[in-house]
């Protein structure tokens, strides 16, 4: 599903050209449940960035799907967006002038999807998370757990092939990232392919692989 | 998708009470500005568009040439002029003229008499001309035989009350001069927006045969109107040659007579000639208008830019958030759109609630209904719409670029920095608003200080305490009873002096002789304003004599003498005063010579904005069509009621017929400056809302800075930074700001003043302080808008600014 050829990302400041990534090589299979780790500064975010059309690799070739993601034009970048791919962050990213259900629901609208078919769409995630009570909350209404859950709920909610998640439970206590974790594995298991960046080992675990990365490169592979 | 932009867009503003309620007030207050002007504008441009032929009507406006020089150039044409060019020039289909030799008559009916000042007499044609109709009465024939007069409701309220006038007799006295008239029209109101306003017209055949076609009495307002496709310039260029059959008398038969067709409905923002009597517009003001509503319209758009692009820190997570959630750029930059249309629309609506609220104080204020005409002109409704699309693109267009161009990637890991492009443009539209306010200050200063200098400059002439009285209707034995009724005023104790004159300060003398020196038999004619006095005349207003005397009792024979003002001495050639006493001047229409006894200094016969006229001054019983109209009474004591009163008491027992009519002419001075006061208060209170408005956008921004950077403020504290450091940190932008605006102002600022004054005679000198003050006012106001925010922000506790994340 995604193929990274010998992938470089740097800047350049005037006299010296930083290494965020450096030759990195990566293939991951639809369905598989990746973890990234390393320390802090490593390039995770970056990687997943790349990954996500979030950013652009200064050298090497990536492929999803089997197309080049070089030469996407903004617009097929959005088309991604729109159909492919979901995200989640640590800081769970909700809009706060908007309640739990207009949060799930504006990928959808962007999509052009009709307005019966998204009010049957966001009442499934809301009946699947346990969160048809809550439907007209707001983001500061919510704990951490609830909001990343509704992040969730936004992220997958269109069917994407592709969830990309960047410390999901950076922000939350053991207890609500444990259920998240399981969440994650959930829909991995339905068949998701997802990929996270995460700095605890236990959390990791959940992966069927785990990459580490250090100063850039792909450090280890298991 | 609408749906859901517009509650988005709600549920923002209402979040951030603050930022909409500046923006919205900054908003109504530069819209309800932008209306009033707009609508004043839409009025003063309206003017003469009422007649169906507007397109094809003109004035005709003499002047003269001596070679290729303007020498004169009135609002006038002569009562020969209009019906020659149609008997001899191709092109006129019609024309009209309306005599205005003697505007001020006493009228009379039965036992109400009234002194009016709006009597013509015209052409039957003047229904056919103009759009005007009879409330009642027959246009085809209500003008067409001798003695007839169409009078204005007003008129006809006036003297008949409810009763139809049609068939009632009115008098019609002059000085010199009595006649009956039947009534037999009524005339529908003449609207607001027509340059001349009359109440009474008497028919043309009721006028002397001598003067309907006379070329020499340049008292009459001619239009003409031209055929379909006939241009005025070829009207213009065939008069002076057909000219040459009619100036068959010498005076001013070394100039070319030429005429000017004007435009009707340009009429009034003409700028004033001389023999115009009617109230002008002034299109310089009104240029000026327009311009100060378009920057206080920028300076409250800017208020939204800067507000809702420093605000992007904020709003740029929910960017980020939308855009990988699939949201195209033109999607965002929709949404933001919508924001500022319903920012803009609300303004509107509220601007226009007020707008309408404060129209009858406006009016009020300028002393004319301008009405809502505004309301009623397709071309108000554009006017809106443009408002609206402008406001709402300039303000949201730029906005919404800077927000969807933010790179989620950056924004999502919570790293947004305001963009360095971002915050330069918001630095150069603070600018722009600071320019624009100091301007204005600019422009208020320099408004107030020529109106102080004109007010407060000496006019060589001494104007105070001179009560003016208007000569009685015609009346036997006039002139003696003047003299005997002067002489009894000036015994009353209260009394110090009385004069007779043609004209008094503050008006225009507006009678023209075309004069020569005697001696020169093939000299130049030139225009002298003729003043005719009495020997106490320039003791009463205490005119400077240079040279030579006055008129005296002692000299038997002062009738032909003259007193020339400085100009007039220049005028006539000589070069110095001295060197003019004694020579002789031919004056227009007379056989024999006048000898010049004396010259007094320049004085300021009409408001400073007009420069030194030439004026000879006679006696008054020395040339008959220079009659004397009025009195001025000069008072002793401080009880100015007192005086008026006997004063008033005396006239009754001579001139029974006559009402009493007085001003004084301080007072009457002073009112010619009335407009230049009024729109220094327009100029002085619309800089103050400029001011305000962008102050409320600074303000805005401080408090703004003030949050982004408190983190930065309390780690400096944290370091041991002083809270007079930190205020210094947080203001010197804003200074820094002043200084530059400062810096483009202040010529920008010398230009336009010097360009407004231009149009002044007499101007005060542009002083360094003009300069200063304005600048100071700015940082004063404004270092007093952010000093609050920023010394709220230096004051705060570390500890709470390093928590705030």
């Amino acid at each position: 599903m995604i193929q990274l050829k010998n992938i470089d990302k740097y800047y350049d400041a005037k006299f010296q050209r930083t290494f965020v990534l450096k030759g990195v090589n990566l293939d991951i299979e639809q369905g598989e449940f990746v973890s990234i780790m390393g320390p802090s500064g490593a390039g995770k975010s970056t990687l997943l960035n790349i990954i996500g059309f979030l950013d652009e690799p200064s050298q090497g070739e990536y492929l999803f799907l089997g197309d080049p993601a070089n030469q996407l034009k903004e617009k097929q970048k959005v088309q991604y967006h729109r159909s492919h791919i979901g995200f989640i962050f640590q800081a769970f990213h909700l809009i706060d002038e908007m309640n739990v259900y207009e949060n799930i629901e504006t990928p959808l609208v962007y999509r052009g999807v009709k307005s019966k078919e998204r009010k049957a769409m966001v009442a499934d995630m809301l009946d699947r998370f346990n969160m048809v009570a809550k439907k007209d909350l707001f983001p500061s209404q919510l704990s951490g757990g609830q909001q990343q859950l509704v992040a969730i709920a936004r992220a997958i909610v269109g069917s994407p092939k592709l969830l990309l998640a960047d410390e999901p439970t950076g922000n939350l206590h053991s207890e609500q990232g444990e259920m998240i974790m399981k969440l994650l594995k959930k829909l991995n298991d339905e068949g998701m392919t997802i990929i996270q960046v995460t700095h605890s080992k236990e959390n990791a675990q959940y992966g069927n692989r785990i990459i580490t990365l250090k100063d850039g490169y792909v450090k280890e592979e298991n | 998708m609408i749906k859901n932009y517009l509650k988005i867009a709600l549920r923002n503003l209402l979040k951030n009470k603050l930022f909409t309620l500046i923006n919205i007030t900054g908003l109504v207050i530069s819209m309800v500005v932008a209306l009033l002007i707009l609508n004043y504008v839409s009025f003063e441009r309206s003017y003469d568009t009422m007649h169906s032929n507007a397109d094809r009507i003109y004035r005709v406006e003499s002047r003269f040439f001596e070679g290729n020089n303007l020498t004169d150039d009135w609002g006038t044409a002569s009562f020969g002029y209009a019906s020659a060019m149609k008997e001899n020039i191709p092109g006129i289909e019609n024309y009209v003229r309306i005599a205005i030799n003697a505007t001020e008559q006493m009228v009379r009916n039965g036992e109400t008499i009234s002194r009016e000042n709006s009597v013509v007499v015209t052409e039957p044609s003047f229904f056919s001309l103009f759009s005007f109709k009879l409330v009642k009465g027959d246009e085809s024939t209500a003008l067409s035989s001798p003695n007839k007069v169409v009078i204005s409701q007003l008129a006809a309220h006036k003297f008949f009350k409810n009763e139809n006038p049609i068939g009632k007799i009115l008098k019609f006295a002059t000085q010199n001069n009595t006649v009956e008239c039947e009534i037999t029209g009524v005339l529908e109101d003449i609207p607001a927006n027509s340059h001349f306003s009359y109440d009474y017209f008497i028919s043309w055949s009721t006028l002397p045969n001598w003067i309907k076609n006379f070329w020499y009495l340049h008292e009459t307002y001619s239009y003409v109107q031209l055929q379909p496709g006939v241009s005025p310039e070829s009207i213009e260029e065939a008069f002076p040659a057909m000219s040459e059959k009619y100036k068959t008398s010498d005076a001013l038969k070394n100039k070319t007579w030429a005429v000017n067709l004007v435009p009707l409905k340009d009429i009034h923002l003409n700028p004033q000639k001389q023999y115009e009597r009617e109230a002008k517009g002034n299109a310089k003001a009104i240029n000026a208008l327009i311009l100060i509503a378009f920057a206080i319209l920028l300076i409250a758009w800017i208020n939204y830019i800067n507000l809702t692009t420093s605000r992007s820190l904020e709003r740029a997570r929910e960017v980020g958030v939308r855009k990988v959630s699939g949201a195209l750029k033109k999607q965002l930059i929709a949404q933001f759109l919508t924001e500022s249309t319903i920012v803009n629309l609300v303004s509107l609506v509220m601007a226009v609630a007020l707008f309408i609220t404060l129209i009858p104080a406006f009016n009020n204020f300028i002393g004319k209904n301008v009405g809502f005409s505004l309301f009623f002109m397709p071309r108000f409704w554009i006017i809106i719409s443009v408002f609206l699309v402008s406001g709402i693109v300039l303000s949201g267009i730029y906005p919404s670029f800077v927000l969807s161009k933010v790179n989620p990637a950056v924004i999502l890991k919570g790293k947004y920095l305001n963009s360095k492009r971002a915050g330069m443009v918001r630095k150069g539209l603070v600018i722009f608003q600071f320019v624009a306010s100091l301007v204005l200050i600019f422009g208020t200063v320099i408004v107030y200080a020529q109106l102080k200098y004109m007010q407060n400059q000496p006019l060589g002439v001494n104007i105070d305490k001179t009560l003016v009285l208007e000569f009685p209707a015609q009346t036997e034995n006039l002139m003696e009873k003047i003299l005997s009724f002067k002489q009894e005023v000036k015994d009353l104790p209260e009394i110090k002096n009385v004069a007779i004159s043609n004209a008094v300060p503050g008006m225009e003398i507006a009678f023209f002789a075309s004069n020569r020196l005697f001696e020169d038999a093939s000299g130049q004619y030139r225009l002298y304003e003729m003043q005719t006095v009495d020997y106490d005349f320039i003791d009463t207003y205490q005119l400077k004599l240079l040279e030579g005397r006055g008129f005296d009792k002692s000299f038997t024979n002062d009738v032909r003498n003259l007193v020339l003002n400085e100009e007039a001495a220049r005028q006539l050639g000589f070069a110095n005063n001295a060197e003019a006493i004694g020579q002789k001047v031919l004056l227009e229409g007379e056989q024999d010579a006048h000898k010049i006894i004396g010259v007094i200094e320049n004085y300021h016969q009409q408001s400073l904005d007009k420069a030194y006229t030439p004026i000879m001054m006679l006696m008054y019983n020395s040339i008959g069509w220079l009659g004397p109209r009025y009195l001025s009474v000069k008072i002793s004591g401080e009880n100015l009621a007192t005086a008026s009163q006997k004063i008033n008491g005396l006239w009754s027992g001579f001139f029974p017929q006559s009402t009493f009519d007085y001003f004084f002419t301080d007072q009457f001075y002073d009112a010619q400056y009335s407009l230049d006061r009024k729109f220094a208060t327009i100029f002085g209170l619309f800089a103050l809302l400029a001011i305000f408005i962008a102050c409320l956008g600074l303000w805005a921004l401080a408090l703004f800075a003030g949050l982004v950077r408190r983190k930065e403020m309390g780690v400096r504290k944290a370091l041991g930074a002083s809270n007079s450091s930190l205020l210094y940190n947080l203001s010197q932008e804003f200074i820094y700001l002043t200084l530059y605006s400062a810096i483009i102002g202040i010529p920008l600022a010398f230009f336009i003043m010097k360009e407004w004054i231009s149009s002044y005679a007499f101007r005060t000198d542009i002083k360094w302080w003009f300069f200063v003050i304005p600048v100071l006012v700015l940082v004063i106001i404004a270092t007093f808008t952010i000093s609050y925010q920023t010394l709220k922000t230096a004051h705060s506790s570390a500890v709470e600014s390093l928590k705030y994340e």
